[in-house]
């Protein structure tokens, strides 16, 4: 069977996506693909799912609206599908009506009613097919987080950096989740990067071998690597106002989604000095400063 | 255009055209195969002519949406390209109206079935063997063999176990290639050795010792272990190890291989079930005196396969270094073996049909049917001669055949494309007796269910589809980062993925 290339380029990503030809525009996309992600993020952990399953179904939910189209296919179903097809990708497998349920308190804060349930069970096993389908039955989802272990595991020989280092690497491959970088870049390519950022989040020195870059391994280029952490910290500048229209949650909307730890670091990329980025870290800090 | 509302699909649409084709791109020729796990049908693509095997995955008794056992195969099969397995083509889905679905007719797109297309085979390896009068040459079982090996190194080094290896898994074209079938049981062991993995796998007859003593941590040995009772099974005519449960299993192949212990198999005394089943008084191995029939080179071969420990059992690259493959008579081309009639499901169940007729007609005639002695003719020792269609008396489908219709129990060949799994099959040896059904079709035919007993397999039918084969799975966010157990945001609700009621 020949595989389907999952790869785009940037620019194909944000000007001709099955969404944009509904005219839905960049913007709105772009909000909608941090929005399922982290959804799938708070209902993967909900459920109980490893790490591996919840980056699964953010990828396959990606994929689905490079194919399919936003106007036509509302997200929230969308994403309980691919976290329901994940589970079994992944071979942890949640039962539809475990997946339906936590979705829908997650969604909700309530209980679905059993009409509710029922109505939303029978949309997921039908859409299911469709998602298979438009997928092209393309299951086996590569990540990232394998080579960035291995990597830390071989060079860094101080335990505590190496802990520090997986740490801040693997949050940032998780945030990461939130954008299209799993349309663009190889999981290796993506791998390299999340070491840079967390090296530089954390100072950790990565190892220099003579004249081999460090990066090599991961078959990456500079440019590359420039190119995943620009888009992985302006992910930390993005903000997402949540548009409010209930009155009484008003204060809690008004909030933005870019958190309220910001940290101003100063990252080094690929020797040139980049602006100093707002970054906010949230939770990360008391992980990699303690 | 606004966002989709909630609950909202895009169910009217054909797929767009990356996504999976229609099975309509197919034209159905014949069933070829029924099982537990779905319709079998031999098709045509109607594009280019080309004739397919269209695998139904059967979704009807899943309530939990397209079957788990079905999205691993597909892994698995996506990720292996070699001459000596199956190649999955594509994967097709029906439109919602489809004829072979009963209930009302609708036109969603995503209510029909879906289809795995496979290369289309014309044999399997026990439906060849099975044959009437037909006998393998020895540089045709050296083929076979090493094309088997080939395969399943192929595999193993892509770190898959095939977890079901035996004759009915092993397709033959009409060109000699033999490629490995079936991957529904298969696994990947890709860099998780810590995982617990089920023994409840592989046909009873072709099991190895260590899954029947509970193993659950266990490597490509088990596959290999099944090579050699094929390898025997061969050369020998008749399988080897036919057991009719697991401890029968376990003390046949105690009687052929000598009972275990600490000093032939380090750790076998820690095995889960070897109190169980340990031998009352310990057996002498007696491969060679079992086989001593065999030329050398096989029996050398033979006596490295069947080896009780599984790190000591010979890989498969080792296997395909044996001096067996390497001297006279060598292995001979694909292309040099003879072709068969394929025989299909159709064609049987009609001569079938005349045949149960004629023994009726016989019955009421008071005549007595002799038994039918259905083993099979031992392959001719004598090697270096051309390998050609007169060594090999017809099949029963053959028009030319003048075979007693009695013998017609060459049954189809599409074991692998759909067979029943779950409680133990109809022996293809009547003197084991016929029990229920076999094959594909409903089961009122002379034995032709080729399936060894599947004790307790983990697709019998009451098991459900997450009862068995995760073992894998680790609980826990291994990769989680850190303070990801909360909710960052505070209340869970959709205001905080942006999402509005």
């Amino acid at each position: 069977m020949v595989k389907t290339c999952w790869y785009y380029t940037k620019e194909e990503i944000e000007k001709n996506s099955p969404s944009r030809l509904d005219g839905i525009d960049l913007k709105q996309e772009t909000f909608q693909r941090w929005s399922y992600s982290t959804f799938l993020q708070e209902l993967g952990q909900r459920l109980n799912n490893p790490q591996i399953s919840i980056a699964t179904s953010i990828i396959l939910c990606q994929q689905f609206f490079t194919r399919q189209s936003l106007a036509k296919n509302d997200p929230k179903t969308i994403s309980i599908i691919c976290m329901f097809i994940a589970g079994k990708v992944e071979g942890s497998p949640r039962q539809v009506g475990d997946v339906i349920a936590v979705a829908y308190r997650v969604l909700n804060d309530k209980e679905p009613s059993r009409e509710v349930y029922e109505r939303l069970k029978e949309t997921v096993l039908t859409g299911e097919k469709l998602v298979l389908s438009t997928l092209g039955f393309d299951l086996e989802i590569e990540h990232p987080y394998q080579p960035v272990m291995d990597w830390i595991k071989r060079s860094v020989k101080v335990e505590r950096d190496a802990d520090i280092l997986s740490q801040a690497a693997l949050n940032f491959l998780n945030d990461g989740l939130r954008i299209s970088l799993c349309l663009q870049f190889r999981p290796s390519q993506i791998a390299a990067a999340a070491i840079y950022l967390g090296s530089s989040f954390a100072k950790v020195k990565l190892p220099c071998d003579g004249d081999k870059v460090w990066w090599r391994e991961f078959d990456v280029t500079k440019r590359q690597l420039w190119e995943i952490c620009n888009q992985t910290l302006d992910l930390y500048g993005q903000n997402f106002l949540i548009p409010a229209k209930d009155e009484q949650k008003q204060s809690k909307d008004a909030e933005t989604i870019s958190c309220q730890d910001h940290k101003r670091i100063v990252i080094k990329v690929a020797g040139k000095s980049r602006n100093v980025i707002k970054v906010s870290l949230r939770n990360k800090l008391s992980a990699t400063n303690s | 255009m606004a966002l989709a509302a909630f609950g909202q699909l895009n169910l009217e649409e054909p797929p767009p055209v990356w996504g999976s084709r229609s099975v309509d791109c197919f034209e159905k020729l014949e069933q070829i195969g029924e099982g537990t796990y779905g319709q079998v049908y031999m098709a045509k693509e109607i594009r280019t002519g080309e004739i397919v095997a269209l695998k139904k995955i059967r979704m009807d008794n899943e309530r939990e949406g397209f079957p788990i056992t079905a999205i691993r195969e597909i892994k698995i099969l996506k990720k292996l390209h070699h001459e000596n397995v199956i190649q999955l083509k594509e994967i097709v889905t029906s439109p919602g109206r489809d004829r072979d679905d009963q209930g009302k007719p609708d036109n969603n797109k995503y209510k029909g079935g879906i289809y795995m297309v496979f290369e289309y085979m014309d044999h399997d390896l026990t439906g060849l063997a099975d044959r009437p009068g037909l006998k393998f040459t020895i540089p045709q079982i050296k083929c076979y063999m090493k094309q088997l090996l080939t395969g399943l190194h192929y595999c193993h080094v892509n770190q898959v176990l095939h977890r079901d290896i035996k004759g009915s898994n092993l397709l033959i074209d009409n060109e000699g290639n033999l490629k490995l079938g079936d991957f529904g049981l298969a696994r990947s062991i890709s860099h998780d050795h810590t995982g617990n993995l089920t023994n409840r796998v592989i046909t009873l007859w072709y099991r190895p010792p260590e899954l029947l003593l509970g193993a659950t941590k266990y490597g490509p040995a088990i596959d290999m272990w099944s090579v050699g009772c094929i390898f025997a099974e061969l050369l020998h005519a008749k399988p080897i190890l036919p057991g009719k449960n697991e401890h029968e299993q376990l003390n046949k192949i105690f009687e052929l291989c000598g009972s275990p212990d600490e000093n032939i198999w380090p750790g076998v005394s820690k095995m889960p079930w070897y109190k169980n089943f340990k031998p009352a008084r310990p057996m002498k191995r007696r491969v060679r005196e079992s086989f001593r029939h065999f030329d050398r080179h096989a029996l050398e071969l033979l006596e490295k396969m069947l080896v009780l420990d599984p790190s000591q059992r010979i890989s498969a690259k080792d296997a395909l270094d044996a001096e067996y493959f390497w001297t006279d008579p060598l292995p001979c081309d694909p292309k040099s073996l003879p072709t068969y009639e394929s025989s299909h499901e159709f064609q049987t169940k009609k001569k079938r049909q005349q045949l149960r007729q004629n023994e009726e007609a016989a019955k009421r005639q008071k005549l007595q049917h002799p038994q039918q002695h259905h083993s099979r003719l031992r392959p001719l020792q004598h090697g270096g001669q051309s390998h050609a269609a007169p060594h090999w008396s017809a099949g029963p489908n053959h028009p030319t055949n003048n075979a007693p219709p009695q013998q017609v129990q060459a049954g189809p060949s599409h074991h692998f494309y759909g067979k029943p799994r779950g409680p133990p099959g109809p022996n293809r040896y009547p003197s084991s007796g016929n029990q229920s059904r076999g094959g594909y079709s409903s089961g009122s035919y002379p034995p032709q269910g080729r399936g060894a007993p599947y004790v307790a397999g983990p697709r019998g039918p009451s098991g459900g589809a997450y009862g068995v084969g995760q073992p894998n799975y680790t609980q826990g966010g291994q990769y989680g980062g850190s303070g990801r157990g909360q909710n960052p945001m505070g209340g869970s609700r959709n205001q905080q993925y942006g999402w509005q009621q």
